[in-house]
């Protein structure tokens, strides 16, 4: 190594901050994580001091003066004559996404990832690659695909009730086939990377477990409740937040499937915060934010309680 | 009892041998239909997509009635497809490549180099995920107006130089794995930091850092909320907005509708490409980040 500074008498007995420097050591690390923090300070750090306010303002103008509003935004939020229905809109559609989200996919993905893993099947890794490929496709290609298979003229349900003899359905102004809607595309997009996952996991299983619920007698579905489920229950538990987080940030589908807003009622957290954002209704976009933010903290909260994630963390 | 043990050891007698193999079948049956019909919307909307416009096709055959690539055609012609590709690769390799040093520099430090404040330094970077992203997007927006990169590229392109606080975390679970007897032997032959992280870590982190350089990539081209946000200048445009602007044209523009749908087939081709590159060490990333 060429660099190496070259040395210089120092003192020997008191701390000395040219002896400190001369050692490489000590302060490379700093150097090393110091893009994260200058990151932080300039892109996390100001927006974070800014959003605590935000809330209490409006913008004036477009030039980025704000005028202080006190609860005013809160007020037309939560109170507001014809704004109200849409943010509890947003928050029923939440619960409802995030709940069904959960009923549908995670039984459905548990059941798959017992079929991918029996020593019956063949072409196991072609059968995994094809129920896994949503999973791998953006959020707007799903919502086109969407858009196509509820589609009134073109679609592929309209064409199934079809055969059985059903007139065409407009789903696109049914505000009660909304939320089923979206909950259908989620479970063909998630359902087969969640058990993929879980696939993932179960082969991970000591096989001596399963051979030893064989020998006591357990039936399959025995081994499957009693040993593989408790044993991937880490991964569930992983599966079960950022699918509920996911349902926080629900978007893409809503806009691309439902771009009319039948009845007002296909309205999200996040197309709200953009569309506020898009009006320039900062402080509105930013309160709205802070409840998305304590929406999330709870899920997490209710997650660590319920399913003892910490327990888990600390039996490792 | 008995019945279990047989089937589970085919070759006992030759009932139980061909009832494995009937299960077999029945199972890859089973599995194999709910597959295909798992697949099959990809594969009809694939087929509509390369159908003649003026010719009706029935969703329910993926085979088109009058093949043609018009619509594929008329994506660039018409569209301008390749514009908004150009702008989004620009944004993705250019926050991927930051994120990747930034997050492998600061993983390194974090994991394998001894220094005072490390653990402490490292909770302040991971306590970072959870912070208020939805909370501070308007925020941000006056930011980047005060910083003047409003509705440029580097907006979304320079805050990826912090390299992302689960980046630096897959990065440290990745590096746990490196023996410290190889760096301490570099250390002795009086190679330095920078030195040892360059030609001992780097090299023994490839397949991290392509796992990272991926979900970076990956993140930074589906993006859709950002660059709405972000961006209003139709030349600058991303490929996820393009896409959902061809959503509202549809009941103006006859071929919006399926050069839409065609778009939304394109633009899956570098994801499933990166994933399928990258699919070995994806999973055991991920694996190993819920384990830590």
């Amino acid at each position: 190594m060429t660099v190496r500074a070259v040395t210089s008498p120092t003192s020997t007995t008191t701390f000395s901050l040219k002896r400190w420097l001369k050692n490489e050591r000590n302060w490379m690390p700093y150097v090393f994580v110091s893009p994260f923090f200058i990151a932080f300070i300039i892109f996390s750090l100001y927006p974070l001091l800014n959003s605590i306010v935000m809330p209490f303002q409006k913008p004036i103008g477009f030039e980025g003066k704000f005028e202080w509003v006190g609860f005013e935004n809160f007020r037309t939020m939560f109170i507001g004559e014809f704004t109200r229905t849409s943010y509890l809109i947003a928050i029923r559609n939440f619960f409802l996404f995030a709940a069904g989200s959960l009923i549908t996919e995670m039984p459905i993905a548990f059941l798959i990832a017992l079929l991918l893993a029996s020593t019956r099947l063949r072409l196991k890794g072609l059968w995994r690659t094809m129920i896994f490929i949503p999973g791998m496709l953006p959020a707007v290609t799903i919502g086109v695909i969407g858009g196509w298979f509820f589609s009134p003229t073109r679609g592929l349900l309209n064409a199934i009730l079809g055969i059985f003899g059903v007139d065409p359905i407009n789903y696109r102004y049914m505000p009660d086939l909304i939320i089923p809607g979206l909950l259908f595309m989620a479970f063909w997009q998630w359902t087969g990377y969640h058990s993929v996952f879980m696939l993932a996991a179960m082969t991970n299983i000591d096989p001596s477990l399963t051979e030893a619920a064989l020998v006591d007698g357990a039936s399959y579905w025995q081994r499957a409740r009693f040993v593989i489920l408790p044993m991937i229950k880490p991964i569930i538990t992983f599966t079960i937040l950022s699918s509920v987080l996911g349902s926080l940030g629900l978007y893409e589908l809503p806009l691309l499937m439902y771009p009319n807003n039948p009845g007002g009622r296909a309205d999200t957290f996040m197309t709200l915060i953009v569309s506020n954002i898009q009006s320039f209704n900062l402080g509105i976009a930013t309160a709205l934010g802070w409840l998305v933010y304590a929406f999330g903290i709870g899920v997490m909260f209710i997650q660590v309680r319920a399913l003892g994630l910490r327990r888990q963390t600390e039996g490792d | 009892m008995a019945t279990i043990t047989q089937a589970r050891s085919p070759k006992v007698s030759g009932s139980s041998f061909r009832l494995s193999v009937v299960e077999s079948i029945v199972t890859t049956l089973v599995v194999g239909i709910m597959a295909i019909v798992w697949l099959y919307p990809v594969v009809a909307v694939t087929g509509a997509s390369l159908n003649r416009i003026d010719v009706p096709m029935s969703p329910l055959t993926f085979i088109p009635p009058k093949f043609t690539t018009e619509i594929y055609t008329r994506l660039v012609t018409q569209y301008q497809l390749e514009k908004y590709v150009l702008n989004t690769l620009n944004v993705a390799f250019g926050s991927a490549i930051l994120t990747v040093f930034s997050a492998t520099l600061a993983g390194y430090a974090v994991s394998k180099m001894k220094w005072k404040g490390r653990e402490t330094v490292f909770l302040i970077i991971l306590s970072t995920m959870l912070l208020p992203a939805q909370a501070t997007l308007a925020p941000t927006f006056i930011l980047f107006k005060n910083l003047g990169i409003l509705n440029t590229h580097l907006a979304l392109i320079l805050p990826a130089i912090g390299g992302g606080a689960y980046n630096i975390f897959l990065m440290r679970q990745f590096m746990l794995r490196i023996p410290d007897e190889i760096l301490d032997a570099g250390r002795i032959d009086g190679c330095n930091e920078f030195g040892l992280f360059t030609r001992i870590v780097m090299p023994n982190m490839l397949g991290p850092v392509m796992v990272l350089g991926t979900l970076a990539v990956n993140g930074a081209w589906t993006q859709l909320i950002a660059p709405q946000i972000y961006l209003f200048d139709p030349e600058k445009q991303l490929i996820m907005p393009m896409i959902l602007g061809m959503n509202s044209a549809t009941v103006a523009d006859a071929y919006a509708w399926p050069a839409m749908i065609a778009a939304a087939l394109l633009i899956t081709i570098l994801p499933i490409a990166l994933y399928s590159y990258s699919q070995k060490h994806f999973m055991s990333a991920l694996a190993g980040a819920i384990k830590g």
